[in-house]
């Protein structure tokens, strides 16, 4: 009876335990140095600011980043519905909470030429303007499918001609635009605008030609909108390569004409031409410092350094790439 | 020689496993947790807290109330089932929706109720379904949609052992549902409450289904924001413990009014089922093809939806699918990888727990607090596992050079097998004790020692069960959440595709988020294949 049992176990252990063993093995120690997706070209981390918390200073999955035109300050939103203030260096200054937050915290965040700070309240279907302190000085918005409501809206920004523009997706996937004072104009970029049509526009960005770039997230591209609204054309597909995108979340424009793009599924900040030639690509996955994971947004200083937001681990790299 | 040495080696692989997992786990909680709050936390929490906490016991009571509501009627039904064969149908459709990833439950319900035409949603509009404030109801139906088979499963498990001859006695002047409710239900009175307790607690530690169905106020939810920021503080176990604590409190009340029904659970490894035998021919009746039908759509009803999804818009699902593929390729060989090395370990683990009542005192002792350990961790709130592995393992890795935290899925693997790992070594005890003693017997007399005894006798019997049980545990950890946000590896070479699909729900593409809700829908599948197979142990040579 046991010379039988035998003959029956011994396949089913002596392999399975080899097999393990190797597997584990494997598992440890291969895919280690196969975490990078694309080579990161050499940036300088000049200064990290943030850390894991609730305190001031600290972060708890920031998700939109904006740099104040007129004095260099930084603006942070992070899952607490805190918006921070920080110098251009990254001292904290200042914090205050949205006045409701229950359902959701806000993902979009712009500050405009007069220092004000206008939050895309995603959960709250509405558009918020703070002063620099926090103190609100206007709400807009409700929720709906119609002309001029919103579904989420997720990012905000101002033409040069200060009409507001958001940027909505969950239904609606549209661009808005409105008055400074909340009244609606009309909307681009919809269902109806073909291959310009957006899913989850989640940065916003005007160059000094008031073309408006938008970070296309579910599509996986970058878009270009004429002054009239009309798409002009996109760059990018869904992909680990070098151009590629997985989920750009974040956008901004360097002084010298080329575009960041805060790639939050491939843990990089790529570096592109208008006409969306690939330059460069900065950041491997990690959390060591020039390391990066989950970047939701990306801003350049007045001095030309990149703030990049470091959203899973809780900080802002200021680099000079 | 060779089967004792391999079985003595994957034997201490078990051990060891458990120990850098469980182990970890556990001593990580227990050393932080045990000096109490840190200095700047109130132990008594806020009054907001406190709204979370009470919205969530509605929320978790009613999805357990629901969960019964459903599950009765199908143990009923498995109940009047004589064949054995079409008890296991029956079984694997019942654990289809368990092992289905919740929020895919929760995505499908709520792509239904926002359709903008379509009978359904003007139906579920009609019964209020999205009025403003039910959400915490909504979520509640989605959660007694995904846990009802706990309490189908116990409960006719239950029946077999404890409830068939009250059963049998109430239908002789009663229909079958009424005298399964008076005649069985009343002896199986301890697997209930185990079987109440379960549900309960998996109802109110998820955290994927309530933000799904907008519900807010969820004590789960909240406790996910606590464990990501908990890494500032000096012990953010100990931080994230303590402002946990009412919740455990009340799962560990819980645990122990589900003790009894434990025990009786676990003593049905002493006796054989009287009627399961597998080879009685009754054919089924319409109840059978009834709840066979029934089960079915609870089963593969989010299949359903996504299937009609991708039906209005075939082009676009392509696209999506392709995409998809490309996207999230690393994350799912990845998943795929440490899900099946999960229930590998799984199953090494349970050998470190079987024992002969020759082994050692301190082998027995060791597999007793192995099997306890898991016990225990199985029954904690997932943040709290994943801050206790995230947070030792980052102290003691340098996050700038190779380690095993950031470089290997080794916490998110210990993770899933403190919350997973249970089932097999519940399974391999049980199997365990059903080892025909005649053969241990002569097995002695002919001169084997202990770990032959197992290796050449015990194993043969169990290994199967053990196999199917680890093969549900990698099904298991392919749609984990609560803990594997928390422990999967920044720099391994992917990530967890259960918890991006989860991301996508939130904030992705639609056609591709539902091209990967019904890839991730194949765990369901193949569990129900394991369930529909299930082995019986052998009970005789």
């Amino acid at each position: 009876m046991m010379s039988r049992s035998t003959i029956r176990i011994a396949p089913h252990l002596i392999r399975p335990a080899l097999i393990v063993s190797l597997s584990v093995m494997l598992t440890l120690v291969l895919p280690g140095g196969c975490a990078d997706t694309g080579a990161g070209s050499a940036g300088t981390v000049e200064k990290v600011f943030g850390k894991t918390g609730l305190s001031p200073g600290e972060f708890s999955y920031p998700r939109a980043i904006a740099v104040s035109p007129v004095d260099g300050c930084v603006f942070v939103v992070d899952k607490t519905a805190r918006i921070q203030r920080f110098s251009a260096d990254g001292d904290y200054e200042h914090q205050w909470r949205m006045p409701e937050y229950v359902n959701g915290k806000p993902t979009g965040l712009f500050v405009d030429s007069q220092n004000r700070v206008w939050v895309a309240d995603t959960h709250y279907f509405r558009v918020m303007l703070f002063d620099r302190d926090g103190k609100e000085l206007r709400r807009f918005g409700s929720q709906g499918e119609g002309p001029g409501q919103f579904v989420f809206p997720c990012a905000v920004t101002l033409s040069r001609d200060g009409i507001v523009y958001v940027g909505e997706y969950g239904g609606n996937d549209r661009i808005s635009r409105f008055t400074q004072e909340g009244k609606y104009l009309d909307s681009i970029a919809d269902k109806s605008t073909g291959d310009g049509w957006l899913e989850r526009p989640a940065g916003l960005v005007f160059d000094e030609n008031d073309q408006l770039w938008v970070a296309d997230a579910c599509h996986h591209r970058i878009c270009l909108y004429g002054k009239d609204g009309k798409f002009q054309r996109a760059f990018g597909t869904a992909g680990d390569g070098p151009g590629q995108f997985n989920y750009p979340y974040g956008l901004a424009l360097e002084s010298g004409g080329t575009i960041l793009v805060a790639d939050r599924g491939n843990n990089r900040i790529s570096r592109f031409q208008r006409d969306g030639t690939w330059v460069a690509s900065w950041g491997t996955a990690g959390r060591a410092e020039g390391q990066i994971a989950q970047p939701w947004g990306v801003a350049v200083s007045a001095s030309g350094g990149i703030y990049c937001l470091d959203s899973w681990n809780n900080r802002v790299q200021l680099i000079d790439w | 020689m060779k089967r004792i040495i391999a079985f003595q080696f994957a034997r201490v692989a078990g051990w060891l496993v458990l120990a850098m997992s469980v182990g970890l786990v556990l001593v990580a909680t227990v050393i932080e947790a045990a000096p109490g709050p840190l200095p700047d936390q109130s132990v008594w929490p806020t009054p907001r807290l406190w709204g979370y906490f009470r919205t969530t016991i509605a929320m978790a009571s009613t999805a357990t109330v629901l969960a019964l509501f459903i599950a009765i009627p199908f143990t009923a039904v498995m109940a009047g089932i004589r064949h054995g064969r079409h008890r296991r149908v029956l079984t694997a459709l019942i654990i289809m929706p368990l092992v289905t990833m919740p929020s895919i439950h929760a995505y499908a319900w709520m792509l239904l109720a926002t359709r903008k035409d379509g009978m359904a949603a003007a139906i579920l509009g009609a019964i209020g379904w999205n009025a403003p404030g039910a959400q915490w109801m909504q979520a509640a139906v989605v959660l007694a949609s995904w846990l009802w088979p706990i309490p189908a499963l116990i409960l006719s498990a239950a029946f077999r052992h404890m409830g068939r001859q009250g059963y049998q006695l109430a239908r002789l002047d009663a229909a079958c549902l009424s005298a399964f409710l008076r005649g069985a239900l009343p002896l199986m009175r301890a697997p209930l409450i185990a079987a109440v307790a379960a549900t309960f607690i998996l109802a109110a530690t998820d955290a994927t289904i309530p933000p799904l169905m907008g519900a807010t106020e969820i004590w789960s939810v909240e406790m996910l924001a606590v464990a990501a920021a908990a890494s500032s503080h000096t012990r953010p176990i100990g931080y994230v413990f303590w402002q946990a604590w009412p919740m455990l409190a009340l799962i560990i009340t819980l645990a122990l009014a589900a003790i009894p029904g434990i025990r009786k659970i676990a003593s049905w490894g002493d006796e054989l089922e009287a009627a399961d035998t597998g080879t009685l021919t009754a054919a089924p009746g319409r109840a059978w093809y009834s709840a066979c039908v029934l089960a079915g759509v609870i089963a593969f009803f989010p299949l359903c939806v996504f299937l009609t999804e991708f039906g209005s818009a075939r082009e676009e699902t392509g696209r999506a699918l392709m995409t998809a593929m490309t996207t999230y390729r690393t994350h799912g060989l990845a998943t795929l990888l440490v899900a099946a090395l999960t229930g590998v370990l799984a199953l090494a683990a349970s050998l470190g727990v079987i024992a002969d009542s020759d082994d050692r005192p301190w082998t027995r002792a060791f597999g007793k607090l192995a099997f306890a350990a898991v016990l225990i961790t199985a029954i904690l709130p997932p943040e709290i596992i994943g801050t206790a592995l995230a947070a030792t393992l980052t102290r003691i890795c340098d996050p700038r050079s190779w380690n095993i935290y950031d470089c290997t899925p080794w916490a998110w693997m210990s993770a899933l097998l403190s919350r997973f790992g249970v089932i097999c070594l519940v399974v391999a005890r049980l199997t365990n004790r059903r080892v025909p003693v005649s053969l241990l017997n002569h097995a002695q007399l002919e001169g084997a020692t202990v770990p032959a005894r197992i290796a050449l006798v015990r194993l043969p019997f169990i290994w199967r069960p053990i196999a199917m049980a680890a093969l549900l545990t990698a099904c298991l950890a392919m749609s984990e959440i609560g803990a594997s946000v928390l422990t999967q590896p920044v720099r391994f070479f992917g990530g967890c595709l259960a918890v991006q699909v989860d991301m996508q729900m939130h904030y992705g593409r639609q056609s591709e988020t539902t091209v990967l809700a019904a890839i991730m829908f194949t765990p369901a599948v193949v569990a129900a294949l394991v369930g529909a197979a299930w082995p019986r142990p052998r009970t005789q040579a």
